[in-house]
């Protein structure tokens, strides 16, 4: 028979032989090895043509031309960027975790987030109005009356001191320690808090802080239901999470899902959605396919390489909204050679950011011109930032004693929170900066390895800190540019130090008028562009993208967002 | 046999010591901690600093080690840093949840590489062989990350007929086709390296016992060659692939972590890393400890097996 003999035959061969036929299977391997790379690289093949320039207005309305009715019922499926954290209101463990957090508790005031007006404005949510005393450090907050948990225990002053000091107070017996970081940033400003009778809630700061309204839209802030929490305990409430807001939690799927629905009892005006549900899915393709298929209806930080595929897809909507972000290069103010100021605007000028949004980021940046991007109380929009301008950059190089350009060192994480994709971005910084004769080497670290280096500063032998500056709030102003913020305290890292923004510092953080305050740190912002205190290099749009049956969906300036007026057709 | 037993139970428990500490120092000595993650990306270094009192990261490492160890003795693995959720729960559903996407994947793997392994050999040196042999190939050089997108670019989007992300649907209330249709595309792609190292095993035990001399007796004998194959050449044959198929289902549980994170199959790989990048502590040791309680396990259970299978291995 033919098999058997054959068989036979082959494992008779001479060795010779049988590797005659190995080398032929040497060359089939290697012809599939040519076969995956050409499929692989035809896989990652850039996306259709450009966008136009309508890509870059933030979609914060429905098309004109839909005239649908907004309806009651529904569902809608979110794919975030990670799996959420615990949802107990006193711990923040990311900004995705907070837009569940946010849809199930609230806090006294808040952002408004359905609009999407440049500055958002504070407005209030448990408290119907409050009043400052003339010194600036007194806040009474009048409570709304007849508002109920989602378990039916009543909200009142005693439920917001109650969790205020959970979340401050080591001595109160339901303590949370774990959210201790982000609160004790607000809870050090604070003297003493009271609640007089049950609508009324008094903090007494310290000193006057003009941003400290705006500091109630952190999560630890959010106000939870004392019952529950001393039901549950701290262990499991971030488990059964009750709040005030107008949608209640129902259940969590670990790593698959977590459930909202509609909260019928909501004080306010009651949503279109009957549920929400939300997933995370890390990986960018995946949540952009995941959109693609139907699986999920909104998606947040939709990627640069796969914008062109949703944008050119008829069936999603993609919306940007410039954002309070900028993404940063902190300098060593110390050492040469960037203690030289002609150095520092040599390196600014040397950056084509127009290029590096455009080309690299696919539109879904905006080159920055300051600290604070778009939405945030110190952006200045008639601050024009550096232009791009290779000549002069050369020009004050040689002015420096750098005719030949010089050797430095640029430390950045691989990405990481507001870091977007740092290593592409870097890598096309080291062009630019070539270009000129700056020769940047890059030393790349994961996320969690890089912030305790950061956070020494930067020391003699090397230039640049890559960073992101994510809020808006003017306290960042400080953070990082106050001689006190200096390592180890903080995020002063090029060890910066100019008296006259200490002064300006110092006036704005005593100002208890917000609008008074902004005015100063936008003067702090121009002295600082002056002296390129750092380098900005561009402010993210945040693109999201959603299916077009989901309408309604506003987004604001902010990282922030809702979808408490969002509904969706059939 | 019981000496033999106990002596191996109790160098488990070295092993399992000896991975507890080794995971440990390797968490430790890499920069940063958890304080940096919870504390969040505008904390004060004060802040961090006390966030790291809270969660007992200012101790020394050794106290660190023994105040863990003194809870996993009596059975308390502690809560993830992150989800705040019991350890030990978690890591073992989310490991069941890779076991299960490993057994299938090792199903998938064994029924095509058993069945293209036996048609190439049957059909040697014909096309057929060529053309199995060169997908396996080409199975076995591809890249899991690469064939986990290319087959949901295909099923997913092109052809809308699976989808292309976590183990039961979002929208729905589940059930068990939902959460078969999750299932079918992860274990094709972190089965198909499995299916291709089996399919080649397969064709090559075949052909040498196809060789031996008993078969040429069977056929000598008149005994038709669909029943031969069958019934004698095709089980002597699978042994040694039975080996394999073994060493493969821990290359399998090792190797779930990109298929996980591809399709979100909330597993114990997708966990732990998570966990690693997040420095969190309590959960990485746990699943370390989990993990490798399961392996020593296996690894006892098998030996024994061989013992019970083939009289001839005694152990003492």
């Amino acid at each position: 028979m033919r098999q058997p003999a054959r068989a036979r035959e082959f494992l008779k061969m001479p060795p010779m032989t049988r590797l005659t036929r190995m080398n032929r299977r040497l060359l089939l391997r290697m012809a599939a090895g040519v076969v995956s790379t050409v499929a692989l690289s035809a896989c990652t093949a850039p996306a259709p043509t450009a966008p136009t320039s309508s890509a870059l207005q933030p979609a914060s309305a429905p098309k004109p031309t839909d005239a649908a009715a907004p309806k009651t019922g529904g569902t809608l499926v979110v794919g975030l960027e990670a799996e959420p954290g615990t949802l107990d209101n006193s711990v923040g463990t990311g900004y995705h975790t907070s837009i569940i957090q946010r849809m199930v508790y609230q806090s006294l005031v808040g952002y408004d987030l359905t609009t999407t007006a440049d500055v958002l404005p504070i407005k209030p949510v448990l408290a119907e109005s409050w009043q400052l005393s003339p010194d600036g450090k007194v806040y009474t907050f009048k409570l709304r009356q007849g508002i109920k948990f989602h378990d039916g225990t009543a909200f009142d002053a005693s439920a917001v001191k109650f969790n205020f000091e959970r979340a401050s107070d080591p001595n109160h017996p339901f303590f949370f320690d774990k959210g201790r970081g982000t609160s004790a940033q607000i809870f050090s400003l604070v003297d003493k808090m009271e609640a007089p009778d049950p609508t009324t809630f008094r903090i007494t700061l310290k000193d006057p802080r003009a941003y400290f309204l705006a500091l109630f839209d952190k999560v630890p802030m959010f106000v939870g239901s004392p019952a529950a929490i001393q039901k549950y305990g701290n262990d499991e409430f971030g488990n059964h999470p009750v709040g005030t807001g107008a949608f209640r939690f129902v259940s969590r799927e670990s790593g698959s899902k977590i459930t909202v629905e509609r909260n019928p009892d909501y004080w306010g005006t009651p949503t279109y959605l009957d549920k929400v549900v939300f997933r995370g899915i890390a990986e960018p393709t995946a949540r952009v396919v995941a959109l693609q298929t139907g699986e999920v209806d909104f998606i947040n930080d939709v990627a640069p390489d796969q914008i062109d595929a949703l944008r050119a897809n008829p069936d999603i909507v993609v919306s940007q909204a410039a954002i309070p972000h900028t993404w940063l290069i902190n300098l060593n103010h110390r050492d040469k050679p960037f203690s030289d100021v002609r150095v520092r605007q040599a390196a600014s000028l040397a950056i084509n950011r127009d290029a590096l949004t455009r080309d690299i980021l696919k539109n879904t940046a905006l080159s920055a011109t300051q600290l604070e991007g778009p939405g945030g109380v110190a952006h200045d929009d008639s601050l024009p930032g550096w232009p791009y301008d290779p000549a002069r950059a050369k020009q004050l190089l040689a002015d420096a004693g750098y005719p030949g350009g010089f050797d430095t060192v640029f430390a950045l994480p691989t990405a990481g929170s507001g870091m977007l994709d740092a290593t592409r971005i870097a890598e096309y910084l080291q062009k630019n900066w070539s270009d000129v004769g700056i020769r940047a080497k890059l030393e790349t670290q994961e996320w969690t390895s890089y912030v305790p280096y950061f956070f020494k500063g930067i020391p003699s032998d090397k230039g640049m800190y890559a960073m992101a500056n994510v809020t808006g709030d003017g306290q960042d102003v400080e953070k990082l540019n106050a001689a006190s913020f200096q390592p180890p305290n903080g995020f002063n890292v090029g060890w910066y130090q100019s008296d006259q923004v200490e002064q300006l510092l110092v006036q704005a953080r005593s100002t208890a008028d917000p609008a008074a305050a902004a005015k100063i740190y936008q003067q702090i912002e121009k002295l600082l562009n002056d002296d390129v205190a750092r380098i900005y290099v561009l402010h993210s749009l945040q693109p999201k993208a959603f299916n077009k049956k989901v309408r309604g969906f506003v987004n604001p300036h902010s990282w922030a967002y809702t979808f408490n007026n969002v509904w969706v057709t059939t | 046999m019981t000496a033999f037993i106990v002596r191996r139970i109790l160098a488990s428990v070295v092993v399992l010591f000896g991975v507890s500490i080794v995971v440990f120092l390797t968490l430790k000595f890499i920069p940063g901690d958890a304080a940096y993650v919870l504390a969040g990306p505008n904390a004060t270094a004060q802040e961090i600093e006390l966030v790291r009192q809270s969660l007992g990261l200012d101790q020394p490492v050794p106290v660190q080690y023994i105040t863990w160890l003194g809870r996993a003795l009596r059975g308390d693995l502690g809560r993830s840093i992150e989800l705040h959720e019991p350890v030990l729960a978690l890591v073992l559903s989310r490991y069941g949840n890779t076991l299960i996407l490993a057994a299938s994947a090792m199903a998938f793997a064994s029924i095509t590489g058993v069945l293209a392994g036996a048609l190439a050999a049957l059909r040697l040196h014909t096309v057929v062989d060529r053309v199995v042999m060169l997908v396996a190939l080409t199975a076995n050089s591809t890249p899991s990350f690469w064939l986990g997108l290319a087959l949901i670019l295909v099923f997913s989007l092109g052809l809308h007929l699976l989808p292309s992300s976590g183990m039961v649907s979002a929208r729905g209330d589940g059930g068990g086709v939902d959460f078969l249709q999750h299932l079918v595309l992860p274990s094709v792609t972190l089965g198909a390296i499995s299916a291709a190292l089996i399919a080649r095993m397969t064709r090559s035990s075949l052909l040498e016992v196809l060789t031996q001399e008993y078969v040429l007796v069977a056929r000598a004998k008149g005994l038709r060659e669909r029943l031969l194959v069958r019934r004698h050449a095709l089980k002597n044959a699978l042994l040694p692939v039975l080996t394999v198929m073994g060493l493969q289902m821990g290359s399998l549980l090792g190797g779930a972590v990109i298929t996980e994170t591809i399709f979100t199959w909330p597993g114990i790989g997708l966990q732990l890393y998570r966990g690693i990048a997040l420095r969190d502590v309590p959960l990485v040791q746990g699943a370390a400890l989990v993990v490798a309680t399961s392996f020593v396990a296996i690894n006892l259970v098998v030996d024994l097996l061989y013992s019970y299978l083939d009289p001839r291995i005694r152990y003492s």
